[in-house]
């Protein structure tokens, strides 16, 4: 089973903006907030410059990976069906790993959508 | 690799299925006889290495065993006075594969416990991974 629309989909998410790092976690006494962004200080659009993932890349990957686990599922079970299959244990697992991947693409799914509808529903 | 536990028990799997086919060639062909200028049937063992040198199960990489070949049992086996047999020479000897059924059947036992082994493996696994799932869902 293919999911090209939804791969599609996460390859248009807008880049979210990654944390400044400071180096520097908490409060420092009375003076103010550390490692507050310096005037003129942009955040960076994405992380990508620095070498990490922006969350649409990381969901990129794991879809990807998704598609290939339940694409082997299904070479399996075409195999399974045809009489090919030596290792009925390699289909199952296959199977496996496939439902486990889909279920973890879902929560992933799923903490994402909490995560916009508590900042939708922020009262400013 | 997302699930490398999968992977490692899977060799596993296919060990110990390769070792149940050799036993089953082993039982099937406890029977065979064949005359004494020629070798006698021998017993099938399955050859198997761990995959890897260790680490690969701390960095996730495929780890687990593989069947890297199969060893033969002795030529020679049992020579049988069996001068009904159509195979027996002048002094009425047959031969016989060197093949003792108990011992292949506890092969087998092995075999199959070994199996079983890593099927629960994966079944704790994907319980594990399946738990880790539900964090923060309650």
């Amino acid at each position: 089973m293919a999911l090209p629309a939804i791969a599609g989909a996460a390859a248009q998410l807008p880049t979210l903006p990654t944390l400044p790092s400071t180096g520097q976690i908490g409060w420092t006494g009375g003076t103010g907030p550390a490692g507050a962004i310096p005037p003129g200080d942009t955040v960076p659009a994405a992380g990508a410059a620095n070498g990490t993932q922006s969350f649409g890349q990381t969901l990129t990957k794991a879809l990807d990976s998704l598609q290939g686990a339940q694409a082997n599922a299904d070479r399996l079970a075409v195999s399974a069906a045809t009489g090919d299959l030596t290792n009925v244990h390699d289909y199952m697992i296959a199977a496996t790993e496939a439902s486990l991947a889909t279920e973890l693409t879902v929560a992933v799914r799923n903490k994402a959508v909490e995560s916009f509808n508590q900042i939708m529903n922020m009262g400013v | 690799m997302l699930f490398p536990t999968f992977q490692t028990a899977s060799s596993g799997l296919g060990v110990f299925r390769t070792w149940m086919d050799a036993v089953s060639d082993n039982m099937a062909n406890l029977d065979t006889v064949r005359p004494t200028s020629q070798a006698a049937f021998q017993a099938r063992f399955v050859v198997a290495q761990a995959i890897g040198g260790g680490q690969e199960a701390m960095t996730g990489g495929p780890a687990g065993a593989a069947v890297t070949g199969i060893s033969f049992g002795d030529a020679a086996g049992r020579l049988v006075h069996d001068p009904t047999n159509p195979l027996a020479d002048a002094q009425g000897m047959v031969r016989y594969p060197d093949v003792d059924m108990g011992d292949q059947m506890t092969q087998l036992m092995i075999a199959q416990r070994g199996y079983e082994a890593n099927l629960s493996v994966i079944d704790r696994a994907k319980d594990a991974y399946q738990q880790a799932l539900s964090i923060g869902r309650g």
